[in-house]
């Protein structure tokens, strides 16, 4: 087996700078929330897309808006309802009177940040028409393929509580997510801070009139960082190095999550592969130059989860997929089902690597 | 010269009359022929003086059975016809087995002699014995069902068997106490110090170091993403992890610079029996509570 080479001629410092002025250019409008920021740039610099559940209210466009600021990108938002058409996202020909010919009119889906709000809401074909884009990274208007703008990434997002009136994404379109993160409430003290930075807004005058400042108005639009320097990023990223012991990690994981009695589905190649992008993303946004067992377990839960379902048997018996992730990475190592917290099984027992170790 | 010309008229019609007074010369015809056993006969016009006869009861002994076919008056007389077949070989007055249907005597009335014969030799009661041919071959039914049969007995012994062992088996890993963490760690740790350890068990000596720090330190509860988190900010475990990454991990320990020396990492967990784990763990291990106080 060989090692992942890295890519050469990265600048880890000057990218790591660079992450650094983002996190704390976002945190002067968003407080706390720094993991989500954290997926965020990984998503960005592994070329992945992320797809955020959480309930509504918890500054997810904020976010979005004050990193396409930030990195001055091209921010876009569409709120999936269930009348959208693909059209509406991708865009359409329409005839121009004066002149008697077809223009093409590019959608919102051009664009380097898009925000595609409560995706689960709206129809399969349109949801279809994105996770394609997002996919290919080009779309046909009128018989012409178009490419779309480079970095390309799409924050969905979907509400876990309301599912009335959803289409929930199939399997075959979540593993195209390369994570999906669940957000939690702020800890109390974030939250505290929220408010009072809340108050504190005031009002802003404009045209004449007034409004009530929101805390879109008080986004930074000198951005810290361009293109160019996501590119860099991207290439520090390639440069990082994986171990073979990191990729039989890896292995075992995904390889765990094929033969484990309570799931169905397990993780796709493609679940492995998201696996050391992300990792490599997350070490350099933690200085590192090489991927560590911490990368994996910390990431396992966004890139993992939502390719696995459960059998019928499990859910009956109330057990969810974190909980049958969390008894898997548990057992790593071990070569076999049995539980490392205690004693181990006999060798021969429960595998071939048990007895290989006897 | 007229009686000559009427002679072959006359003849003709005197031989019916003559043939109809006389029916018992042709019966004599019949009683001259032997019958064979079982065999049957009949005798038909047979003019007989006085009032009507029927046939005697007959046992179970008797020697012939007879039956009236019909029965008719013929003058003062009257005229049957006999059935008759014989049981045993002899020679039989007909009239014996008939009685007057009145109860009247019979009377004096001309025999009608019937002779049964048998042919089976003399004294032979029974029938010739039937020659032993070969037994029919059943074919390949009979020889499916033994097949099956042995089959099914010798499949069922089998599966018996294996069961058995199976379950011997099993009883025996269960009276076999499992190997502890340490004993696990042991070999890996040995190839390890002498950089022998392959790559797939270097992998699990690292994940087996981190399940046995997650016990010592009392944090198989916590969420797997936390777990690393906590036990870097542990003393020693924090320093084991982080010689293991660098030795496992780090692309100076793929092209030999600045590698980990395994034999000097893996030192203090050689050459520890289970007993001294759990004492050491006992005598170290801090709580959940006082975990933080590490980092």
């Amino acid at each position: 087996m060989s090692q992942i080479p890295p890519a050469p001629n990265a600048d880890f410092s000057q990218s790591a700078q660079f992450i650094q002025d983002v996190r704390e250019r976002i945190a002067k409008v968003v407080v706390g929330q720094d993991v989500v920021v954290e997926r965020l740039l990984i998503s960005l610099f592994t070329g992945g897309h992320i797809l955020l559940q959480g309930v509504p209210g918890i500054a997810k466009t904020l976010l979005a808006s004050a990193l396409s600021k930030a990195m001055r990108l091209d921010f876009s938002r569409i709120q999936f309802t269930i009348d959208l058409l693909p059209a509406d996202i991708l865009g359409s020909e329409i005839l121009d009177q004066s002149t008697s010919t077809f223009r093409t009119e590019k959608g919102p889906v051009f664009t380097n940040l898009l925000l595609a709000d409560e995706i689960n809401r709206a129809a399969p074909k349109v949801q279809g028409a994105l996770l394609e884009a997002m996919q290919e990274r080009k779309v046909t208007i009128g018989g012409e393929p178009f490419t779309l703008p480079a970095p390309f990434l799409v924050i969905a997002t979907q509400n876990p509580v309301e599912q009335s009136g959803t289409f929930e994404l199939p399997e075959a379109q979540l593993d195209r997510f390369m994570l999906l993160h669940r957000l939690d409430y702020p800890t109390p003290d974030e939250e505290r801070v929220i408010l009072r930075r809340n108050a504190a807004l005031g009002v802003q005058r404009r045209d004449g009139g007034a409004v009530v400042a929101t805390e879109f108005d008080v986004i930074d639009d000198s951005p810290v960082g361009g293109i160019e320097d996501i590119i860099a990023a991207m290439e520090a990223v390639q440069s990082v190095h994986v171990s073979d012991t990191f990729l039989e990690h890896v292995v075992e994981l995904v390889g765990r999550t094929r033969k484990h009695p309570d799931i169905e589905l397990g993780g796709s190649p493609r679940a492995g592969i998201s696996l050391i992008k992300a990792s490599r993303a997350r070490a350099l946004l933690f200085g590192r130059n090489y991927v560590i067992p911490e990368d994996l377990f910390a990431l396992a839960e966004d890139v993992v989860l939502h390719r696995l379902r459960l059998n019928y048997e499990a859910l009956a018996d109330g057990k969810t997929t974190a909980n049958v992730l969390q008894e898997m990475l548990a057992h790593m190592g071990s070569g076999d089902e049995a539980n490392l917290n205690g004693q181990v099984a006999a060798p021969g027992t429960n595998g071939s690597r048990a007895t290989a170790e006897a | 010269m007229t009686s000559w010309l009427l002679l072959p008229l006359q003849l003709a019609l005197a031989l019916p009359a003559a043939s109809h007074h006389v029916p018992a010369t042709q019966e004599a015809t019949a009683q001259d022929e032997a019958i064979p056993v079982g065999v049957p006969r009949w005798s038909r016009e047979v003019v007989l003086k006085g009032t009507a006869l029927k046939v005697r009861p007959a046992d179970i002994e008797t020697p012939l059975i007879v039956r009236i076919d019909s029965d008719s008056p013929h003058g003062t007389d009257r005229r049957y016809d006999f059935e008759y077949y014989g049981l045993e070989p002899g020679t039989y007055n007909l009239l014996d087995f008939l009685q007057r249907a009145d109860g009247s005597e019979m009377g004096a009335l001309p025999p009608l002699q019937i002779r049964i014969e048998s042919h089976l030799p003399s004294g032979q009661v029974k029938p010739n014995p039937v020659t032993q041919g070969a037994t029919p071959d059943l074919g390949g039914y009979g020889r499916t069902l033994w097949i099956l049969g042995i089959g099914w007995v010798l499949g069922t012994l089998a599966w018996w068997l294996s069961r058995r062992r199976t379950v011997q088996a099993a009883r025996a890993l269960e009276d076999t106490p499992p190997p502890t963490l340490a004993e696990r760690l042991a070999p890996l740790v040995e190839r390890g110090a002498r950089g022998e350890l392959p790559l797939e068990e270097q992998a699990r000596l690292e994940l087996i170091l981190i399940a046995i720090w997650r016990k010592r330190l009392g944090i198989q509860d916590l969420p797997a993403a936390e777990v690393l988190t906590r036990l870097k900010q542990h003393e020693e475990a924090g320093i084991l992890l982080g010689e293991l990454e660098r030795w496992l991990h780090s692309p100076g320990s793929a092209d030999g610079r600045g590698a980990v020396d395994p034999a000097q990492l893996l030192a203090p967990y050689r050459n520890l029996t289970s007993e001294d784990w759990d004492r050491e763990w006992e005598a170290t291990a801090p709580g959940p509570a006082t975990l933080g106080q590490d980092g």
